[in-house]
């Protein structure tokens, strides 16, 4: 008897965990999110006049459009090495979270967001700021959203991209992902994972996340650079050129490429490694920012006229580069600090972090500092290898 | 039961480790850093050297008392009646930590793994984990500890290695921009957080050598500090101060960002729960043993055992009766920093006074 009692006591220790039992052949794993403005986003700005405790028809008003994409788990294999294509569930929802409740009537599965990769969000959302506060809100509050999904800003409809079947690959998740990965050779893409877009927006709503494009008649997707966000709403945005630019002052991207012409031939150099310095004084109550950038790389395009290459060409290119160059990075500086008059460069963080002295000054009137700000910048390259031939 | 029983210098080093830090960690960067922002590693130092010093105050009231265990020495200075009224007190004190603790754990359980599981549910079968874990005493207690120690720590280092990748250590920068009233709070709140270190009351009179209580215990805070800190330096480099302040478990959200290239080992976030898991059990069961060691004495029972027992009902309730997470955090706040004041400062401070009136009246 005494045994029976036991194995009886026992049981539930043993079947705790069956409560939240779920099969795996019965969960989908959304890999990529798209979130377009729903046909209501304007009257949604009515829902504002709402007192909390007065009772409204939630489900009427369609603020967002949601598009949930899945890889077809049943189509991957060790044979299959493109990956699955994409299934997806598009549903309108008046708040994020009332997009899962809605999904859930179009799927016999659960959803699972833990593997999600990546963000889609349509521009029309970052042209609202409440909107965009109240997504991004959404996302960090749900511990089981990865905080390493790549977040990029598309031109017209998500839903239109996630439809969209590249020729390389399977699915829109895996080429958007796999281009945001080439970033470690190529500097013109910006990838901005919501990890870092959260700690971006953090400190004072600005941020900067790499826009997309499709074309429909050549039936390609393609990168036109990164838009600019001050305080939650899109202010702007840079071409590809700028953003290698960009990218580089911002010391962070090792890569890039740049180009000037000697003898009316082009050298090309790749950047494999970028050094910054910053030195930040004040003088007559107006901040100087000297910006002291290392730049190594090797030549991949080096012909001028047959001409073998010595000492005295290399240096002559070295100073081309450090010339063309500082020129370009300046001039990208005074377009954000006039145009967007969003501190892309960290330079902020840096003088917070390094002159806090000159932060207390300014803190409260960032935006006039920085708009007001001279800055310089005095560019350093290095050329490291011209290749295999002299 | 414990009598003939001897604790090593390790089973001190680990029951003093395991019994301070535990799910407190996860949340202690936001906590120290919305008061301090990044001063709160110096913050944090600082505590460690009081509670050092704390450590050593109550380690020497013992020593005083010739190492005998709690009870004993109550009883002794300050006769039955009074001996009852301050084991209520310690007693109190441990149910109070004990309910809130299992509260906060069973909440971020229901949260992140077990969602349909009625939270009450997985309270229950913790207390009653831990009931049927105390039933040898103090003995499986400290075994216990011993063994469990590296499965918390050699993972929880890795869980700190792994995300490296994404801090940026000037992130702790700038330092010293807050306002004195400001660090003596944080400092507080930081002392506070190191609370488990009565530990030692129930522990020396056990211990095996005692002429190394001392260099053991400050050894133990010594790496209780470093841990600390080092879990404050991570977090404040990959998410920066302003995020942390509205991250609930940063240490577990620091799981999420764990990126190992070739997808090699990518689920940390598993890991990191069940450090959640380890961290709460071992202060739990600590403190428990030492509520049901104390109502032992109180009851005049002659073993443990059944202490548990009538425990458990009590933590059951105190555990459900808070409405949520935050107010959680708001009454363990208030209330048991009290409770911390009386066990490490007034309660060993009348002992040395007795000690003192003693010694005067022997020499009249």
């Amino acid at each position: 008897m005494k045994k029976i009692i036991l194995v009886l006591l026992i049981i539930p220790f043993i079947l705790t965990a069956c409560w939240d039992k779920v099969e795996i052949d019965r969960k989908i794993f959304i890999s990529t999110i798209g979130i377009d403005a729903g046909e209501d986003i304007e009257k949604a700005k009515e829902m504002k006049k709402l007192k909390g405790n007065e009772p409204f028809q939630v489900n009427s008003i369609k603020k967002y459009n949601i598009t949930y994409a899945f890889p077809n788990i049943s189509k991957l294999g060790p044979q299959n090495t493109q990956g699955a294509e994409l299934q997806y569930i598009n549903t309108d929802a008046y708040s994020m979270e009332s997009g899962i409740v809605n999904s859930l009537s179009k799927t016999s599965r659960t959803s699972y967001f833990g593997h999600t990769k990546l963000l889609l969000l349509s521009n029309e959302i970052l042209k609202d700021k409440e909107n965009f506060q109240e997504i991004i809100d959404y996302l960090e509050r749900q511990h089981i959203m990865n905080r390493m999904m790549y977040v990029i800003v598309c031109t017209g409809k998500a839903q239109d991209y996630i439809k969209f079947v590249p020729g390389m690959e399977q699915n829109v998740e895996a080429y958007i992902t796999g281009l945001m990965e080439n970033s470690k050779q190529n500097a013109t893409i910006l990838p901005v994972t919501l990890n870092e877009l959260i700690i971006l927006l953090r400190q004072n709503g600005n941020a900067i996340l790499p826009n997309i494009n499709i074309d429909k008649v050549k039936n390609e997707i393609y990168l036109t650079g990164v838009d600019f966000i001050k305080d939650y709403e899109l202010v702007g945005s840079m071409n590809p050129i700028e953003v290698t630019d960009l990218e580089l002052m911002r010391g962070e991207q090792q890569a890039g490429f740049k180009t000037v012409y000697m003898n009316g031939f082009p050298v090309d150099l790749q950047i494999y490694g970028t050094k910054r310095k910053i030195k930040v004084q004040e003088k007559d109550n107006k901040i100087i920012v000297d910006i002291k950038l290392g730049i190594e790389g090797e030549v991949k395009d080096f012909y001028i006229g047959g001409k073998a290459i010595d000492d005295a060409l290399i240096k002559k290119a070295e100073e081309d580069f450090n010339k063309s160059l500082s020129a370009e990075f300046e001039n990208v500086i005074k377009i954000s600090q006039s145009e967007f008059n969003v501190d892309a460069f960290k330079i902020r963080d840096h003088i917070e972090k390094f002159n806090p002295k000159i932060y207390e000054k300014v803190k409260n009137n960032w935006d006039e500092a920085f708009t007001n700000m001279t800055v310089n910048v005095s560019v350093k390259t290095s050329i490291r290898r011209i290749g295999a031939i002299k | 039961m414990n009598k003939k029983y001897n604790i090593g210098n390790f089973g001190l080093f680990t029951t003093i480790i395991v019994t301070v830090i535990g799910i407190g960690i996860f949340s202690y960067p936001r906590i120290v850093v919305r008061i301090v922002e990044n001063d709160a590693v110096l913050v944090t130092l600082l505590a460690g050297i009081i509670n050092i010093g704390l450590l050593l105050y109550i380690n020497g009231a013992i020593k005083i008392n010739d190492y005998k265990s709690l009870s004993d020495i109550i009883d002794d200075n300050f006769g039955k009646i009074v001996s009852k009224i301050i084991l209520c007190i310690f007693i109190a004190y441990f149910i109070i930590v004990i309910s809130l603790g299992v509260r906060t754990f069973a909440g971020v359980i229901k949260m992140y793994l077990l969602e349909k599981t009625p939270i009450e549910f997985i309270i229950v079968v913790l207390v009653l984990t831990a009931g049927y874990h105390l039933r040898k005493g103090l003995e499986n207690v400290i075994n216990f500890n011993e063994f469990v120690f590296w499965f918390m720590f050699i993972p929880a280092v890795l869980l700190l290695i792994l995300p490296l990748k994404e801090a940026d250590f000037t992130n702790l920068l700038p330092l010293f921009k807050s306002k004195p009233v400001s660090y003596l709070q944080a400092t507080l709140t930081s002392v506070f957080s190191f609370a488990g270190f009565e530990a030692v009351y129930f522990i020396l009179p056990h211990m095996d050598k005692k002429n190394k209580i001392k260099k053991v215990s400050i050894n133990s805070m010594i790496f209780v500090t470093v841990f600390y800190c080092a879990v404050l330096i991570l977090v404040i480099a990959i998410f920066t101060k302003q995020d942390i302040k509205m991250l609930m478990y940063s240490m577990i959200t620091l799981s999420r960002i764990i990126d190992i290239p070739g997808a090699f080992i990518e689920r940390w976030y598993g890991a990191a729960l069940t450090l959640w898991v380890l961290f709460f059990y071992t202060t739990f069961i600590n403190f428990y043993y030492f509520a049901a060691d104390s109502l032992k004495s109180v009851l005049n029972f002659s073993d443990v055992r059944l202490c548990p027992l009538i425990l458990s009902p009590i933590i059951y309730v105190a555990a459900i009766l808070p409405q949520n997470v935050l107010s959680v955090e708001r009454l363990m706040d208030s209330i048991t920093i009290y409770f911390f004041a009386f066990t490490t400062i007034v309660f060993p401070s009348m002992l040395y006074v007795k000690k003192i009136l003693k010694s005067k009246r022997r020499k009249k």
